[in-house]
């Protein structure tokens, strides 16, 4: 009995820890070691948490699964300043072969041109043209290529899996760049 | 038969009516408290000039609210503008939509109007403020800026951003009365360019 | 490739790996300070993620042409109340307007401009 008290407190620390994990641990802007807690319109903007916590939690960046907030309908963000452009969807994968001794990625174009239809990436980023664009991880580190916007805003380079995502023994007779459907 | 008909349309049409308006305040209020609403911070344009009775600073249940006149039909027939009252009030004194009294005594006192502008020339990338004294004397006495809030001598007056937000120097009355603050062309009007080659 | 190349690249590597040791900022979080300070006012920040709940990359990377490189982009408030960058949404109509200045001039002095690669990143390179 006398064991209880010690259990209920173990009980909520854990309780309060798992709470912790699962809200994603967005700090307040007041503590966010960037904003000036002196200001007195912090308390106008928007804490992250009040609108990340309704969004689809994830492990790494914003912890939301900004893809399945938007192939949800949770978010719409706008496709355009003009109200009558859609974004125009490309639904194919792009096989990189040389990873050395990492899987394969498969880089697939409708999450990335639902989010930023073609322009964003093509021609500037990218060339679209299947082995022509020499990516290297030294280069995505660097903030090129991919690595302009992972690492920076879309899910970070820790999560090496999400890319390198393709056993080369599922694969037979693809070419470098080449598309899959 | 008809009759019976005629009355089931209308309580049909007026159900309809009344769903469609429960419809609408729903999703009004759904956005209202929706954290990723898309104008977080922004009053939407229905609410813009709201009537008395919905302002939120007048009573409603108050017989006198019902009574005072509401901005939008005052201000329909006046030259718009993209803040404040959303009245281009200027305009509207040139366009002799609205005609003030300019003394208390007397309804056709002229104002006295003085035509000079007064150009500073201001620090960052903005362009300089050109200043009319001809739009403001249309509407102001002399003494209502000076020497209170003007000294009126060239160099004399230190005039910041921050000092207007404030409520000091113009912002006396601009973001209170006259159009707000947010209208930075209006007075950052002349680019550094123009000025240098002058 | 010489020892001293591979040397470096695989420093790059691990240190692009590190998890950073304080967790600044909501992660993507931009910080511009190439001008505000030193013209008198906070540095700016400005938060990816609140944008992206309502608008795609697209709309400010390629229709309003703002370069996805924190620093290579000349935003100053003239271009800005004149329409262009921030100015195409926060004009008093779309979003907030522009006199709500303390609203985007948030940030502490002295933060350098860059943005926050987050708890996950620190990224060695030109952030």
């Amino acid at each position: 009995m006398r064991q209880k008290p010690a259990l209920v407190l173990l009980t909520t620390l854990l309780l309060t820890l798992a709470a912790g994990i699962a809200a994603g641990n967005w700090k307040t802007l007041r503590n966010d070691q960037l904003h000036d807690p002196s200001n007195p319109s912090l308390r106008v903007l928007q804490d992250p948490e009040e609108a990340l916590a309704l969004l689809p939690p994830d492990t790494a960046g914003n912890m939301v699964n900004w893809v399945t907030a938007l192939q949800r309908g949770i978010i719409s963000p706008r496709s355009s300043l003009r109200e009558d452009r859609e974004h125009e969807i490309l639904d194919d994968d792009v096989l990189m072969l040389d990873t050395m001794p990492l899987p394969y990625v498969r880089f697939p174009h409708r999450p990335h041109s639902e989010w930023m239809g073609c322009e964003t990436c093509h021609e500037k980023l990218f060339v679209s043209v299947a082995g022509a664009n020499a990516i290297n991880m030294g280069k995505i580190l660097d903030g090129q290529y991919c690595g302009v916007c992972h690492g920076a805003v879309a899910f970070p380079l820790t999560e090496c899996n999400r890319c390198h995502n393709t056993d080369s023994s599922t694969v037979s007779g693809a070419r470098p760049g080449g598309t899959l459907p | 038969m008809t009759s019976l008909a005629k009355k089931a349309g209308f309580v049909g049409f007026i159900a309809l009516f009344v769903a469609a308006s429960m419809f609408a305040a729903m999703r009004y209020a759904e956005a209202q408290s929706n954290p990723n609403s898309f104008n977080r911070l922004l009053k939407p344009a229905s609410e813009r000039n709201a009537p008395p009775a919905t302002d939120g600073i007048h009573d409603p249940t108050s017989d006198g609210t019902a009574l005072l006149q509401t901005p939008l039909e005052a201000f329909d027939p006046l030259a718009k503008s993209n803040s404040g009252n959303y009245v281009n009030w200027n305009q509207a004194l040139d366009d002799g939509g609205i005609a003030p009294w300019y003394s208390v005594s007397n309804p056709n006192a002229a104002p006295i109007v003085l035509d000079m502008n007064i150009v500073r020339e201001v620090k960052g990338s903005m362009p300089n403020v050109v200043y009319p004294h001809k739009q403001h004397t249309e509407w102001l006495d002399c003494a209502n800026c000076h020497p209170a809030i003007f000294i009126p001598m060239k160099g004399a007056n230190q005039i910041s951003m921050a000092s207007i937000l404030l409520g000091e120097k113009c912002g006396v009355c601009h973001g209170k009365v006259a159009f707000p603050v947010s209208e930075c062309r209006r007075c950052h009007s002349q680019p550094k360019e123009a000025a240098a080659r002058q | 490739m010489s020892p001293s190349a591979r040397g470096r690249r695989i420093g790059i590597l691990c240190a692009g790996l590190l998890p950073v040791a304080f967790a600044w900022g909501e992660y993507a979080d931009v910080i511009l300070n190439s001008r505000s300070e030193a013209e008198g006012v906070a540095p700016v920040i400005f938060p990816h993620w609140f944008h992206r709940i309502r608008f795609r990359c697209s709309v400010c990377h390629v229709e309003l042409g703002i370069e996805m490189r924190v620093g290579s982009n000349s935003m100053r408030m003239d271009s800005i109340t004149n329409g262009e960058y921030c100015g195409a949404c926060h004009d008093g109509q779309t979003a907030w307007s522009v006199d709500n200045c303390d609203l985007c001039h948030s940030g502490r002095p002295g933060l350098a401009t860059g943005i926050q690669g987050g708890h996950q990143t620190g990224g060695p390179g030109k952030y």
